[in-house]
């Protein structure tokens, strides 16, 4: 993203936006950039700035067009608002059943598939031992997991992506704390959020909900597979363990890992 | 075996054939005799299944067009009520091997090349180009017409099988995979450029026509009108690309993309190891360089089964061989050369033998992948012919066209439906 840019935002987490409208501006200092996002700072929370930004209670949505003006100026996002943009929000909890899990699964085994590479079936088969151990228990399972905390690649190792999907997929019924201190700045900074608010992974979470039968299960799943290189699958793979895990389908949920190439067996 | 690596494994074999299938064209035959859907009155039309009432302008002008060559019926208006009728019956070309270029009409009296792969004992078929403007494929249908398809039905197609019998007997037949791949090299992309492809193809075919001692008029005719026509290669490539990927057809748990299509209406895919499941969405409006005169909202929605080249691992995928092609269907340079680039990340491989010289070599995007495209939101892009939207006008420009999303969405569904676990 070059520095000293204009641009337009045409939709907006709905805390920043509502901050935002409050105020009638923002100044947000940047806390990382990479390649396609900037990640800035608002009140503690991070807050993701691109064309196709993570979306998140806090995000920034860029468009060609739209009603609040985007200004980089030195290591500050500038958000002005001349009208009201379209707001992401969460799509709350709700007690239904889990009756989508079986397409679910069927989805993410086939978009698993994509996995590639030594490092990311690794952690596969370490989600894969750390599931099976854990079993049914999910609290025993983010204990276990935070000796993996930081394991994989990218500046979101795949350990945390599929970590932020599982937390995400237990929603609020998961009581869950982590020392993220062994993981990158910007992944540290996503489970955090994600450990304080189980909506904060906005698709993420429309997808738990989809299973519920709360909207169109595949559009949500290939949203969140889309996402980065293989961030978007690890967390795909880490909703779909958690619901898997509330509905008890542990043979399932074995299957789907060793479907995409984990090879952990119990001794 | 995990299904990640059933996945892998499946596909490695279906890209493998894929680009290791011979293309050998040895014989021109009507294709009544040929096909046996001509039992009743038939007519093939490219892309997934359509019917007369929501079949496109350009189609409905190739299918009444096709109707009046074969003397169902004796003026346009009663060729429509004949179509509208359902007495002639309407089949997709992809569903009996053949391939045809635009609205991809073919009737039993048209000749149909024959190219076969020996290595997968595959045949595959298309029809011959009349070349570029008021043309049958983008639905006109006038005296003119019909008058030019009567001469390919007789003397060009009698012409071509005394040359291609004698490359039979000669060598076994023309090698039609072995000119594509020279012709990438020389600046074609094999789907809306064949310049270079055209040429070789006419440089052995006058020596065929010379030894099958056809009289010197009649080859001077036929050395005129493939001259006189660059897209005379394009059916002979197309089917060349049908006879590749059918070699990458039917492999259980493959992901690969063996049929991108469109009617004029709607878009379609099949999937190897879906089988011959459509899986559409509606066709878009290619983008591109209009012929003088003409408006963009003259434009038909995208037609045609030539996709089969970009399916196969040349034309719009290979677009960085083809510089020049921006002047025919519009953008830069630097845009060729990006979307071959983009390409590469919904593929497989990089094709062994389609090489692009400007990517110092390497080989074109081959093996789309179904579960890259849904991953990546990439859209796979097509050089395509623009068609006027009303019947009867023909084409009307060249550009570029992608194939929606939707589809592939459909397909991955019903792929994790039969494969999933």
């Amino acid at each position: 993203m070059p520095r000293n840019m204009a641009y337009e935002a045409s939709s907006l987490g709905e805390d920043l936006l509502w901050e935002l409208m409050r105020r009638g501006s923002l100044a947000m200092e940047v806390a990382e950039r990479t390649k396609d996002n900037v990640y800035a700072v608002f009140h503690g929370h991070l807050v993701p700035v691109a064309q196709e930004p993570l979306l998140t209670p806090f995000s920034v949505s860029l468009s060609s067009q739209g009603p609040v003006e985007v200004s980089f100026e030195g290591n500050f996002v500038i958000l002005t608002a001349h009208a009201q943009p379209l707001s992401i929000g969460r799509p709350g909890e709700s007690p239904g059943e889990i009756k989508g899990w079986p397409e679910l699964v069927k989805l993410a085994s086939v978009l698993g598939s994509l996995l590639r590479g030594d490092l990311d079936l690794h952690v596969s088969r370490l989600a894969l031992k750390l599931l099976e151990e854990g079993w049914p228990d999910p609290e025993a399972v983010i204990e276990g997991a935070q000796r993996y905390v930081g394991a994989g690649a990218g500046s979101t190792p795949s350990f945390d992506d599929f970590l932020a999907g599982y937390i995400t997929g237990w929603g609020r019924s998961l009581q869950a704390r982590l020392d993220l201190s062994n993981t990158t700045h910007l992944s540290r900074a996503i489970l955090s959020e994600v450990l304080a608010d189980r909506d904060y992974l906005v698709e993420v979470a429309r997808v738990r909900e989809c299973a519920k039968g709360r909207g169109d299960l595949l559009h949500h799943s290939l949203r969140v597979a889309s996402m980065g290189g293989s961030s978007g699958i690890f967390m795909l793979l880490g909703v779909t363990s958690a619901l898997l895990q509330r509905v008890g389908e542990k043979d399932v949920l074995l299957k789907l890992w060793r479907s995409i190439g984990g090879t952990h067996r119990s001794p | 075996m995990s299904l990640r690596e059933e996945i892998e494994k499946a596909n490695q074999m279906a890209v493998e054939r894929m680009m290791e299938a011979s293309a050998l064209w040895v014989d021109v035959v009507e294709a009544g005799r040929k096909l046996a859907v001509f039992s009743q009155p038939t007519i093939l039309h490219a892309g997934p299944p359509v019917e007369w009432e929501s079949a496109s302008g350009p189609l409905r002008g190739a299918l009444i067009g096709a109707t009046l060559l074969e003397g169902w019926a004796d003026d346009p208006q009663s060729a429509e009520r004949k179509l509208a009728k359902g007495e002639i019956r309407l089949l997709p070309t992809h569903e009996v091997g053949v391939v045809a270029p635009m609205a991809g009409a073919v009737s039993p009296s048209m000749p149909l090349v024959v190219i076969r792969d020996p290595k997968y004992g595959n045949e595959a078929y298309s029809n011959l180009n009349e070349g570029i403007g008021k043309v049958l494929r983008y639905g006109a249908y006038d005296e003119t017409v019909l008058k030019r398809l009567k001469w390919m039905g007789s003397e060009l197609s009698s012409a071509f099988k005394a040359a291609v019998d004698q490359a039979v007997k000669e060598r076994g037949g023309m090698d039609v995979k072995l000119i594509l791949t020279q012709a990438l090299n020389m600046g074609d992309e094999g789907h809306n450029r064949h310049v270079a492809g055209t040429s070789l193809f006419l440089n052995e075919l006058v020596r065929y026509m010379i030894m099958s001692d056809l009289p010197k008029e009649v080859t001077l005719r036929v050395v005129d009108f493939v001259k006189g026509n660059n897209f005379t290669f394009l059916n002979f490539a197309m089917a060349a690309g049908k006879v590749m990927t059918l070699a990458a057809h039917n492999i259980k748990y493959s992901t690969v993309i063996t049929v991108m299509s469109r009617n004029g209406t709607e878009a379609g895919i099949w999937v190897s190891g879906l089988g011959k499941t459509w899986f559409t969405a509606q066709a878009k409006i290619p983008q591109g360089v209009l012929f003088p005169g003409f408006r963009p909202e003259d434009a038909n929605p995208d037609i045609g089964d030539s996709a089969i080249t970009e399916t196969s691992g040349f034309g719009g995928f290979a677009m960085a061989a083809a510089p020049s092609i921006v002047s025919w269907v519009g953008g830069s340079v630097q845009f060729a050369v990006e979307n071959t680039e983009r390409m590469y990340q919904i593929t497989l491989a990089k094709h062994r033998y389609f090489k692009i010289p400007y990517l110092s070599f390497q080989g074109t995007p081959t093996g789309l992948d179904l579960r890259k495209v849904v991953k990546t939101g990439i859209e796979p892009t097509i050089n395509t012919g623009i068609a006027h939207k009303q019947p009867g006008v023909g084409q009307i420009g060249a550009g570029v066209v992608s194939m929606s999303i939707e589809m592939f969405k459909r397909a991955l569904r019903h792929y994790a439906q039969e494969y999933g676990i």
